[in-house]
């Protein structure tokens, strides 16, 4: 098993990656290569290695048990989001860097899923997920962000709740959780987040309850459709949380992306044909943008500055962007 | 010989001594002449990059004042010939940028600036000293103080209590919005569709606004009217004092009885010199930022190098014996030299410090002490406070989403300390308007956005993201790269544009507030102590 629950429906060894790709990926990770050897690790950075080797060479290349076991793992043997050299990237960040967030536990059960993961750890990781389980159905570890549900990010806690199913699931401790989980995600409404709503739609899938995707989901794609595929978010949704007044948004841009894109072809095999067909022909149009430009993948700007602010081409994104290519 | 008594003969002619000269002019005159009165000029601030522009007509009143004239506005305005630069005016400049109205875009035309002169302020002796400098530039302008609130101030606490009290200690029975107001607007119409966390019913919240606005604007107009006597403003015939009331909720009050004030002091009878008024500052900026004699037009020139002109300090005289020095009765408790150029000094319980011996209060060093006291971290008041009392909770720091302002503020305190002692540490913050943006930015990385703190306010605990937009804010803000590795996180916030936020140690403050204190008022108030107006009292 290689999928993971970021970028569904890709089969790495399966899929060819464009040879532009494949330079990215090898430069990618040839630049990080010597923070790993040096500890300077976090659980992301590894799950990105480790998919660009496999992809670039078939399989993992490095002993991942070793960097976990080394840096990752903290004393009573739970899975860490960040080493502690990687914890001095940032000035005074101090012990933060020994955080347990879910979505280390998930990367590290996906590691293990890798080479067959014993019952013993899936129990642990599955007891883990149990017990970050809040009053309110959600799954979340206060100790890293103690914030109130109000203040989380949507996509935060739904990505947390479907990693958690996907491990306590494994585990085959699910049935005693069901109707907790099923109660919070009954009443709870569109996000219109593409991100989001993927979460939801993965954790629904687990828990059999498909039926509970909220109306509405269509509109939310098509708020998201933007340029050559799909952003993550709808300008027209920015909205003051306090004052619940429109954002001034004249001078954003929501930019596509190929993880949007893909998460919003995934959800969109739930649609009916005709809207489903909307959405298959948006990502058609992304991969073709793709292959005429491979690296038409940019990071937002803020304003009138044109420096791009965050990320734009990574691992994830080069993943999504060779499915979306090899649907031409 | 002879030179040097001629030389002292005339600066005693001019009234200047060497603690009281002009540094430079703001060549009005010569400027509008050079250009045939047409303004041009680029605005950057919040991330926007705008451009302002006008034509000016311009007649000589006598042979200092003109009446200059926006072409295509019929409003005539005085404005002195060449103003004279001294540390004050300069400072003014500095405390515009920061707190001043720079415009608003003109939607008939994307891309460009509508101007208008106006400051938000509420602290009283920042108001008096702008009005008085704003008089310095535009001597016939009259102004209107304005206090904004949000109605819901009134709904419980002590706004509550001032309400009642205006109705004789007792509310009116409560009426239904159809009584007050029947026909409602299409602002009404939009308020009463949005939805907010803290509110329970929209329409009777509408209907207390209706109810109770004559007399909550009486209150307000009022309470301004007393702040503006208090700080010792005189109100011409032609000033007003206003009340700008919101429904509740709308301006930012979170719970009832809770305040989301403002004010603003407009400037009147200078309509159209919003543009001329931006290319003063702008060039006045631009000649510091670049330490050069002349500005690009003509507009600002100084008697020599900004970085060679101005009044020197012994900042170990000044600790001793000036009135700025001592805080709340009390001066440094030691202040020795070290070297050749460094003392070190500490306050009582304070840490010790090293401090240059001499600081030379150059135009860089004035603007920037304006520019604090809008912008800087430390809450206005204690900045006055200070010298009546003492005060606890000091802090030093800046935040700007302009390389400008910050590169400027980090050089003017390392004209006085270590420059490892000028930033601790750095940090991104990002308004919640741009949040949706971060979160794309932690699934590019793989890993979702996890927010510290009880109100997601905090650290960011997400470290991938932090380290991603870190590349973004050197890039911006290029003046931080010395201080890279100080940059400690992104700070999710209210509201606002992505921007930088450093911090220095508070030991500093005792040092840096009486310096730039002493910059901006010993011109117009001799004794801090006794001269300022108090909040406190």
């Amino acid at each position: 098993m290689n999928n993971h629950i970021l970028v569904p429906l890709i089969d790495l060894n399966a899929i060819k990656f464009p040879q532009e790709y494949y330079d990215w990926l090898s430069n990618w990770l040839s630049k990080n290569d010597s923070a790993l050897e040096d500890g300077n690790a976090s659980s992301s950075l590894c799950l990105q290695s480790c998919l660009a080797e496999i992809i670039l060479y078939g399989k993992p290349k490095r002993d991942w048990d070793g960097v976990w076991s080394l840096y990752l793992t903290d004393d009573d043997g739970n899975p860490l989001a960040y080493s502690e050299k990687y914890g001095q990237r940032l000035y005074k960040f101090g012990n933060q860097w020994k955080q347990t967030p879910v979505h280390a536990i998930y990367t590290k059960y996906w590691f293990d899923m890798l080479q067959g993961i014993t019952s013993k750890n899936l129990k642990r990781y599955s007891d883990l997920i149990i017990n970050f389980i809040q009053p309110n159905g959600w799954i979340y570890n206060p100790k890293v962000s103690e914030t109130s549900i109000r203040t989380r990010m949507k996509s935060e806690y739904l990505m947390s709740l479907a990693m958690g199913l996907e491990i306590i699931e494994k585990s085959g401790q699910l049935d005693t959780y069901v109707s907790t989980f099923v109660s919070t995600l009954s009443e709870f409404p569109l996000t219109g987040y593409i991100s989001a709503e993927y979460f939801r739609l993965r954790s629904l899938e687990i828990l059999k309850r498909i039926n509970l995707l909220p109306a509405g989901l269509v509109t939310v794609l098509q708020d998201c459709q933007v340029g050559q595929g799909y952003c993550d978010f709808a300008l027209k949704n920015k909205v003051d949380e306090y004052m619940g007044t429109a954002k001034r948004t004249s001078r954003d841009i929501a930019l596509h992306s190929p993880l949007a894109t893909l998460q919003a072809y995934y959800i969109s095999r739930y649609f009916q044909d005709t809207d489903k067909e909307v959405v298959s022909s948006q990502a058609l149009k992304h991969g073709k943008y793709l292959e005429k430009d491979p690296m038409g993948i940019p990071a937002f700007k803020i304003r009138d500055l044109l420096i791009p602010f965050g990320t734009d081409i990574s691992p994830i994104e080069i993943i999504s962007a060779t499915w979306l290519r090899a649907l031409i | 010989m002879i030179e040097v008594i001629n030389l002292k003969m005339y600066k005693s002619l001019l009234g200047l001594t060497n603690n009281m000269k002009n540094l430079g002019a703001l060549k009005i005159l010569e400027f509008l002449e050079k250009t045939n009165g047409e303004v041009i000029g680029r605005q950057i601030s919040d991330a926007k990059n705008r451009i302002y522009k006008a034509n000016y007509h311009w007649e000589k009143i006598d042979s200092r004042m003109l009446c200059v004239n926006k072409v295509g506005s019929g409003e005539k305005t005085r404005v002195p010939a060449t103003i004279d630069l001294d540390e004050s005016l300069i400072a003014f400049f500095g405390l515009y940028s920061g707190d001043g109205a720079k415009g608003s875009e003109d939607s008939s035309n994307p891309g460009t600036l509508r101007t208008s002169i106006s400051f938000s302020q509420r602290e009283p002796n920042l108001v008096k000293f702008a009005v008085k400098q704003f008089k310095k530039i535009f001597p016939s302008s009259r102004f209107t103080f304005s206090l904004g609130e949000d109605s819901a101030y009134f709904m419980a606490e002590d706004g509550l209590e001032q309400l009642k009290k205006y109705y004789g200690n007792k509310l009116p029975p409560t009426k239904k919005l159809l009584e007050v107001r029947p026909n409602i607007n299409e602002a009404d119409k939009l308020y009463l569709s949005e939805k907010r966390h803290t509110q329970a019913n929209v329409e009777e919240d509408l209907a207390f606004f209706y109810q109770h606005k004559k007399a909550m604007e009486e209150i307000l107009t009022l309470q301004k009217l007393n702040d503006i006597k208090q700080a010792g403003i005189e109100l011409n015939k032609l000033d007003r004092v206003t009340a700008s009331l919101r429904r509740p909720f709308k301006k930012g009050a979170r719970l009832p009885g809770g305040s989301s004030r403002s004010d603003e002091t407009h400037v009147g009878n200078v309509s159209g010199m919003g543009e001329l008024f931006l290319k003063m500052m702008h060039e006045l900026e631009e000649t510091i930022f670049e330490n050069i004699k002349v500005s690009p037009q003509g507009l600002v020139a100084w008697s020599n190098t900004p970085n060679k002109i101005g009044e020197n300090i012994d900042i170990k005289s000044f600790f001793e014996t000036n009135p700025y020095g001592c805080i709340s009765n009390k001066r440094p408790k030691s202040l020795i030299s070290v070297s050749s150029s460094a003392l070190e000094g500490t306050w009582q319980g304070s840490k010790t410090i090293k401090i240059s011996k001499n600081l030379l209060l150059s135009p860089l060093w004035c603007y920037t002490s304006g520019l604090y006291l809008a912008e800087g971290s430390s809450p206005k008041h204690m900045m006055f406070d200070m010298y009546k009392r003492s005060v606890s909770g000091f802090a030093l720091g800046f935040t700007s989403s302009e390389n400008t302002s910050l590169e400027l503020v980090i050089r003017s305190l390392k004209l006085l300390f270590p420059k490892d002692d000028c930033v601790a540490t750095w940090k991104v913050k990002v308004g919640s308007q741009y949040f949706p943006e971060l979160v794309v930015v932690g699934l590019k990385n793989a890993v979702p956005m996890l927010r510290g703190g009880n109100s997601g306010d905090g650290k960011m605990r997400t470290m991938e993201i932090s380290l991603a937009i870190k590349n973004w804010a050197l890039e911006v803000i290029t003046c931080m790269k010395e201080y890279e590795d100080k940059y400690s996180h992104v700070e999710p916030t209210g509201a606002g544009v992505p921007r930088i936020d450093f911090s220095a140690s508070s030991s500093l403050c005792k040092w840096y507030f009486p310096l730039i204190m002493y910059t901006v008022f010993s011109k117009i108030i001799k004794n801090p102590e006794t001269e300022f107006v108090y909040n406190y009292e």
